[in-house]
């Protein structure tokens, strides 16, 4: 019988490997035996609670090995996970919790003490007492390749995020990709957040292949992290975002070295980045990805390996196996090479669509003209061309959803959270492309009584935004710059001012020197003030990664990413400093 | 560039396929094999309210009739 979902594809794995190391976490290493055994307890202990097959079950944990037993264990239920982001405000948990029906929540003791978001009932995996007297054997449910796996939400146009439905057709068809095979992807760090879909190769391709998934810690990844996890556990294969594979080839590419395959991908790939990795690391195979949650993450990919020679851009290459790609122009029909369309994506790796939205599934997921059959293809609102090498090559989005840090962002949601701030009238965000190809969002307000506290304003989106969604500026305008036919006139809103920062005020301690020096040079600028903003002057998510890494080797203090974003000066984080370092460098992604 | 199915103003069709799948599918085109029209040509929320209203079990038909 041909293995119809991901759960029977990896218990065929245990039955050719069980004694073979599966996941190693820390000090911790679980055999595929004993992770199988485990994720058996933990579906029979929810099937006990009532769970029944193709009912949602959430997942908040940290990024643990019990994580990768609680996904697993749910599927073995018969029932699709529901990943939360760590990183989402409470609300936002809320909510999708409420549009799933509050399902069980599968939490641990770490998101627990950090306060759980409120809905179903709560089993803590690594502390439930009923766990270990459940049966070990797999329940051995019948499955469906129809039967959906997991829905990940994604930022939704309507200001809601949109839960996206993936089938366990779509998820084993990525799992069995002739990418993956081979001896490069046997030892695989694990650090995308697992609420994104990135999770399903970090965890199902080495699952189901024999190889072992190597948990990273929870943390954003730093540089000198990313080094000691590929040398302890020579890592074989990593995926690292755009945004961290520009900043690895910048600081330490070498980093690299001794990996065989890294991927990268979710935002515009630095051709410049690719060629340095590449030149520290000739051994190795950088692959660049395009795809969407819609189409079940990798839709195209493109393989390089020195020597490299950078052109223009660094296209995404050619469809994965079993998917059809179309470039089509307005009036849905193919383009000629060169030429710009956008594009679509058809095949086995299709999302079932947006959960409780037929109406936006009917309007993305279309009929394939192409294929007959009455099948679908997804319109990703993607822009490309095709080079004359038969290469897809990413141009912009159509809309303007914008991708920052390799996060999808739709700037209608940022615009939708930031008009519920008191006393606002008007509200804009715009994305800037940075001079480093970076994306940046400004958040432009209108006060109805011509005030508006943008301290205040910062507080309130960080309180109700992910931290890649919050805006690096904000800028009070008396009234928003429209067009003749009344839609707002983007290219007439001002650039965001530097020059409005407060005054200078010198560094008063030998720390704040240090800081101060750290805060120009990352900025790039003369100087910087003690209680100047970092980013009012211009700093961004990914400079401020830069800025947390060099404060690291300065002053060998480490601090976590949110600090910056609540202490965006000199001056706070030398105060955040002298009361120590952050007790739980881990909290709150 | 203004994708088809964009178009507030656009005269559409909801079609249908043998998994029960509902799209918007825009007038100018023809109707691709293997789906057929049950809506419209109308305006595009007609067509989408339509689909809200019809289309009320997402999964595909065979596992609807199985289960």
């Amino acid at each position: 019988m041909t293995s119809t979902s991901v759960h029977e594809l990896f218990a065929e794995q245990v039955g050719r490997t069980p004694d073979a190391v599966a996941v190693v976490a820390g000090d911790r290493r679980l055999t595929y035996r004993e992770l199988d055994e485990r994720a058996n307890r933990l579906a029979h202990r929810l099937i006990a609670l009532g769970v029944r097959p193709q009912q949602p079950v959430a997942v908040l944990t940290e990024r643990t090995a019990e994580l990768v037993v609680a996904l697993l264990g749910v599927l073995k239920a018969g029932a699709w996970y529901l990943p939360l982001h760590a990183a989402y405000p409470r609300e936002r948990m809320g909510w999708i919790l409420d549009q799933a029906g509050s399902p069980p929540l599968l939490a641990d003791t770490a998101t627990q003490r950090r306060g759980l978001p409120e809905g179903g009932t709560v089993l803590l995996v690594d502390a439930d007492a009923e766990l270990a007297g459940m049966p070990s054997t797999d329940p051995a449910l019948p499955t469906d390749p129809e039967d959906i796996a997991y829905v990940m939400y994604t930022s939704g146009s309507t200001g809601d995020p949109k839960g996206v439905a993936i089938p366990q057709r779509a998820v084993t068809r990525l799992i069995r990709d002739e990418a993956w095979s081979g001896d490069r992807h046997l030892r695989v760090l694990m650090v995308a957040p697992y609420a994104f879909q990135v999770s399903s190769y970090e965890l199902w391709v080495p699952l189901t292949r024999g190889g072992q998934v190597v948990v990273g810690p929870s943390a954003d990844l730093d540089v000198a992290t990313l080094r000691r996890l590929v040398d302890t556990h020579r890592i074989t294969a990593v995926h690292l975002t755009a945004g961290l594979f520009r900043v690895v080839a910048d600081e330490a590419p070498d980093c690299l070295a001794g990996v065989r395959e890294v991927m990268t991908g979710g935002d515009v790939i630095a051709p410049r980045a690719v060629q340095r990795v590449l030149d520290a690391c000739p051994g190795l195979v950088v692959r660049a990805m395009y795809g969407s949650t819609e189409s079940t993450l990798f839709t195209t990919h493109s393989p390089m390996a020195a020597p490299f020679s950078p052109g223009p851009t660094v296209p995404v290459g050619r469809p994965m196996d079993g998917i059809r790609v179309y470039v089509l122009d307005e009036s849905l029909t193919e383009v000629a090479e060169g030429e710009v369309g956008e594009l679509y994506v058809a095949g086995p790796r299709l999302a079932r669509g947006y959960v409780g939205r037929p109406d936006l599934t009917a309007e993305r997921f279309v009929a394939d003209p192409f294929a007959g059959g009455g099948e679908r293809m997804y319109r990703t609102g993607d822009l490309v061309r095709r080079t004359t090498d038969g290469l897809i090559d990413f141009v912009g989005r159509a809309d303007d959803q914008v991708k920052v840090r390799g996060f999808r962002v739709e700037l209608a949601e940022v615009e939708s959270a930031l008009a519920g701030f008191p006393g606002l009238s008007d509200v804009a965000v715009v994305a800037r492309q940075l001079g480093t190809g970076e994306r940046s969002l400004t958040g432009y307000v209108v006060a109805r009584d011509g005030q508006v506290d943008l301290g205040a304003l910062r507080a309130y989106a960080i309180a109700s935004l992910p931290d890649f969604m919050v805006p690096d500026a904000f800028v009070a305008l008396s009234a928003l710059p429209l067009t003749p036919n009344g839609k707002l006139d983007r290219r007439a809103l001002p650039e965001p001012d530097p020059e409005a920062a407060v005054a200078y005020r010198a560094p008063r301690t030998a720390q704040e020197e240090i800081l101060s020096e750290i805060f120009a040079e990352v900025l790039g600028l003369d100087r910087v003030g003690v209680d100047d903003d970092f980013f009012q002057l211009g700093g961004q998510s990914l400079l401020a990664m830069r800025l947390i890494s060099r404060i690291e080797a300065g002053l060998g203090a480490k601090l976590p990413l949110r600090a910056l974003f609540e202490a965006p000066t000199v001056a706070g984080l030398a105060e955040r400093l002298s009361v120590g370092a952050d007790p739980a460098p881990a909290g709150l992604r | 560039m203004a994708n088809p199915f964009d178009v507030e103003d656009g005269v559409f069709r909801v079609l249908v396929n043998a998994a029960g799948q509902h799209c918007l599918w825009p007038e100018f085109a023809e109707v691709p094999a293997g789906w057929t029209a049950v809506h419209g040509p109308t305006g595009r929320d007609e067509c989408l309210r339509y689909v809200n209203t019809h289309w009320t079990d997402p999964r595909p038909r065979r596992l609807v009739d199985t289960r």
